[in-house]
C-alpha cells in the first residue's frame, strides 16, 4: 500500500519536471494540459507552424512518458504463422535492424518470439521465483526482495535459434531480426544459488516460464554460476510485457531459449531436462546424434544498404551493420563489395562489450556497377563467421537443403549474407 | 613468509566458511517440501517427479477425442493440422517421460494445466502404441513409463557440460 503511494508521488514530481524541461513555467499537469491544448491542433498546418503543432493525443501523458515523434514510423513486422502449424498465433516480432542506428536496441523495438504464447498479465506483488532442487534451502523470493539483493547490469544480445538467411526474406529484418541488445538490470543467478546453497554433485539448472505452456530450458549449472542474470530492468525501467514482465532468466551468448521469461522456477538437477525445447525443437539433430548447441557463433550483417533500400547516387555511402558473438567479443569485421574476392577491415563503433551487438562501418564510393556486400565477423576466440556453404557442409547438407529447411542439422546459421547492387542501384537478397 | 603462508591459509579457510554458512542476506522465504511439491511442475528423464495414476492405449483413444486433441492434431493424432504425432515428430524424442511431461504442461493448447494424471498416462500410451513403441495392453505408470525403450535413445549425445566454462571454444566451429 505504501509502495504504491510513493511511486504515485514520484509520477507526479516527475510530471512536473517534464513540463519545466519543456519551458513551461507553472508545473502542475492540469495547467500543462490546458496550455497545450491551446496549441494549433495537429495535422493542419503542422509542418509550416514555426514552434510545431501539438501531435494527437493527451499532451500530459505524452510528455509523462516519452512519445516518439509522430513523424517516425519504424515498426515491429509481424509474422503469424500459418494455421496449419500454429493456429494463427503470433510466431515472430522482428526488430528492424534496417532502421536502427548505434548498438542498443529501443525497448520497444526488441524482438519478441514465444511459440505464440500470449505474454501473461502479471501482477508483480503476486509473483514469486522458487530456487529448489538439489539445494540445502529450497528458496522463494518476492520480485522486490529480489530487487534489494546486490544490483549488476549487462549490456548483451539475444538471439532466437530461428535467426538464419532466408531465400524469401527481402528485408534484412525478416531474417536477421530475431536479434536485439539492450541493457538488462538484475542480481546474478549465482547469488541465489549460493544463498539456497548448491550441493556438490549438482550439474544443471532447470528454468520455467509462466505462460501457459510453462515452457522449460536446462542449462549447464557452471554457466549459471558463472553469469546468468534474473532480470528485472531492461535499458533502465521494468521488462517489457512480451519479454518477459516481471522476471526474465538471462544467459549471456547461448541461444536466447535458454533466457526464460516470466521465470517461475529454477530447479537444480544432475542431469538436463528433456523437454520440448530440447527434443521437439533447439537442438540439431547433426549425423551423430541429438546435440546441445550452447553459445552462438560470431555473426554479422550488413544493414545499410540492404534488400529492399535503393541507393540513389553514385559516389560516398557509409556501410554499416552489426556484428555479435556468444563467445565474447567482436575482435574484427571485414566487408567485401565484390562478392568474397577481396575484403577491407571495417570500422568498430566502440565501446566492444562481450556478447553485444558491435556496430562497425566502411566508407564506400559506389561506381554504378554492379556489387556484392558481404561481412564477414572473428570473434575474441578466434572464431570466423562461414559462408552459407561452409555452414551447410558442416552440418552434412548443401546450401539449397538447408535454405529449403530439408536440411537435417541445426536451425539456427551464422553464416554471411550477400546483398546484391544491381546497376539501378536497387538492392537485394543473394544468398544462394 | 611463515606468517604470510599462515594469513593465505587463513584467508583460503574463510572464503570456504563463508560459502559454506549459506544465506548471508537474509532474503527469501524458505519453501515448505509441500510448497515445493505443488509449485514444480516439470519431469526430468527419470521420471521421479510422476504423480500417481496410470493409463492404457484403448484409455487414451477416448480421451484423444473427448479432450479434443482431434480438433487440431486430427481423428488419429497423424492427419494434422497440428504437428503429426504418428511418425517422426515424438517418435524421434529420445525419452518418453518427455512426452508426458510436454503433453501435462503444454496440451491442449489454450487449455493447458486441464488434464489429470490419468488422462496424461492414457494419452502418452495411446501414442506411444500409435509410433509402434509399446504394445496395445502395456500399462503406464510412475514406473511403467520411465522404463520405455524410445527408438533414438541411443542418438541422444549427453552435453559435455562438465568441461563448460567461461571461454570454452564453441563444438560447432567451422573452420572456413
Ligand atoms: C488448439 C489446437 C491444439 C489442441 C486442441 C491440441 N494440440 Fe497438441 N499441438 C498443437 C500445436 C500448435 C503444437 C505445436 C506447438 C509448438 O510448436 O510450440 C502441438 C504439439 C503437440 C505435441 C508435440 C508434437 C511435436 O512433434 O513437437 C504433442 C505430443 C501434442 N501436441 C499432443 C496433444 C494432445 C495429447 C492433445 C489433447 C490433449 C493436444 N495436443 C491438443 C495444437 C493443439
Amino acid at each position: 500500500m505504501t509502495e504504491k503511494k510513493a511511486s504515485r508521488r514520484c509520477f507526479l514530481r516527475q510530471a512536473s519536471l517534464a513540463s519545466m524541461a519543456a519551458g513551461i513555467a507553472v508545473g502542475t499537469a492540469p495547467a500543462l494540459k490546458a496550455q497545450m491544448e491551446m496549441m494549433p491542433s495537429a495535422g493542419t498546418a503542422a509542418a509550416s507552424s514555426p514552434g510545431g503543432a501539438a501531435p494527437p493525443g493527451n499532451p500530459t501523458d505524452r510528455l509523462a512518458y516519452g512519445v516518439r515523434s509522430r513523424h517516425e514510423k519504424t515498426l515491429r513486422s509481424f509474422d503469424v504463422d500459418p494455421l496449419h502449424m500454429h493456429f494463427g498465433r503470433m510466431m515472430n516480432v522482428y526488430t528492424p535492424l534496417q532502421d536502427l542506428v548505434g548498438s542498443i536496441t529501443p525497448t520497444s523495438l526488441h524482438f519478441v518470439s514465444a511459440h505464440g504464447y500470449v505474454p501473461p498479465d502479471i501482477e508483480p506483488t503476486s509473483h514469486r521465483l522458487m530456487i529448489q532442487g538439489m539445494v540445502d534451502r529450497p528458496l522463494v523470493f518476492t520480485v522486490d526482495e529480489l530487487k534489494q539483493l546486490p544490483a549488476t547490469s549487462r549490456i548483451m544480445y539475444l538471439e532466437c535459434q530461428a535467426n538464419r538467411p532466408e531465400y524469401k526474406a527481402e528485408r534484412v529484418d525478416l531474417s536477421f531480426g530475431k536479434t536485439a541488445c539492450v541493457q538488462w538490470t538484475g542480481v546474478l543467478l549465482s547469488v541465489l544459488l549460493k544463498e539456497a546453497g548448491v550441493r556438490a554433485d549438482a550439474k544443471w539448472i532447470v528454468a520455467e516460464g509462466s505462460e501457459n505452456g510453462r515452457m522449460t530450458k536446462s542449462t549447464p549449472l557452471s554457466k549459471a554460476m558463472d553469469d546468468a542474470l534474473i532480470a528485472y530492468g531492461m535499458n533502465g525501467e521494468a521488462i517489457r510485457p512480451e519479454n518477459g514482465y516481471p522476471l526474465r532468466l538471462l544467459v549471456p551468448g547461448f541461444e536466447a531459449i535458454h533466457s526464460v521469461k516470466w521465470v517461475r522456477q529454477i530447479k537444480v538437477t544432475d542431469r538436463p531436462y528433456m523437454g520440448f525445447q530440447e527434443l521437439s525443437r533447439y537442438s540439431p539433430r547433426n549425423p551423430k546424434g541429438i546435440e546441445f548447441t550452447f553459445a552462438q557463433g560470431a555473426k554479422s550483417v550488413i544493414t545499410n544498404p540492404s534488400a529492399g533500400q535503393q541507393l540513389t547516387r553514385q559516389g560516398f555511402h557509409e556501410i554499416r551493420g552489426l556484428a555479435w558473438s556468444g563467445g565474447g567479443r567482436v575482435s574484427k569485421v571485414e566487408v567485401s563489395v565484390d562478392g568474397g574476392k577481396s575484403w577491407k577491415e571495417a570500422a568498430l563503433q566502440g565501446p566492444v562489450l562481450p556478447v553485444a551487438h558491435t556496430r562497425f562501418t566502411l566508407p564506400w564510393n559506389w561506381n554504378g556497377e554492379e556489387a556484392m556486400l558481404m561481412s564477414r565477423c572473428t570473434d575474441e576466440l578466434g572464431e570466423v563467421q562461414p559462408t552459407l556453404a561452409q555452414f551447410a557442409k558442416f552440418w552434412g547438407a548443401t546450401s539449397a537443403e538447408f535454405l529449403a529447411g530439408t536440411a537435417s542439422g541445426a536451425g539456427h546459421s551464422n553464416s554471411i549474407q550477400p546483398w546484391g547492387v544491381r546497376k539501378d542501384g536497387s538492392i537485394y537478397n543473394a544468398i544462394s | 613468509m611463515q606468517y604470510l603462508k599462515l594469513l593465505v591459509v587463513v584467508i583460503a579457510l574463510s572464503a570456504v566458511t563463508a560459502w559454506a554458512q549459506g544465506p548471508s542476506y537474509k532474503l527469501g522465504k524458505t519453501a515448505t517440501a509441500e510448497e515445493v511439491k505443488t509449485w514444480d511442475t516439470s519431469v526430468g528423464p527419470e521420471g521421479k517427479e510422476l504423480p500417481a495414476g496410470k493409463g492404457t492405449a484403448a484409455e487414451g483413444e477416448k480421451v484423444f477425442t473427448a479432450r479434443g486433441c482431434t480438433w487440431c492434431h486430427g481423428p488419429t493424432g497423424e492427419e494434422g493440422p497440428a504437428p503429426h504425432l504418428v511418425g517422426g515428430g515424438i517418435a524421434g524424442w529420445a525419452f518418453a517421460t518427455s512426452i508426458w511431461d510436454y503433453i501435462n504442461r503444454a496440451m491442449p493448447l489454450n487449455h493447458e494445466g486441464s488434464l489429470t494424471p490419468n488422462e496424461v498416462y492414457s494419452l502418452t500410451a495411446y501414442l506411444l502404441n500409435r509410433n509402434k513403441i509399446i504394445q496395445p495392453g502395456d500399462v503406464l505408470d510412475q514406473t511403467t513409463l520411465p522404463k520405455v525403450q524410445m527408438p533414438n535413445r541411443g542418438r541422444y549425445i549427453a552435453p559435455p557440460v562438465d568441461k563448460w566454462k567461461p571461454g570454452t571454444p564453441r563444438p560447432f566451429k567451422i573452420e572456413p
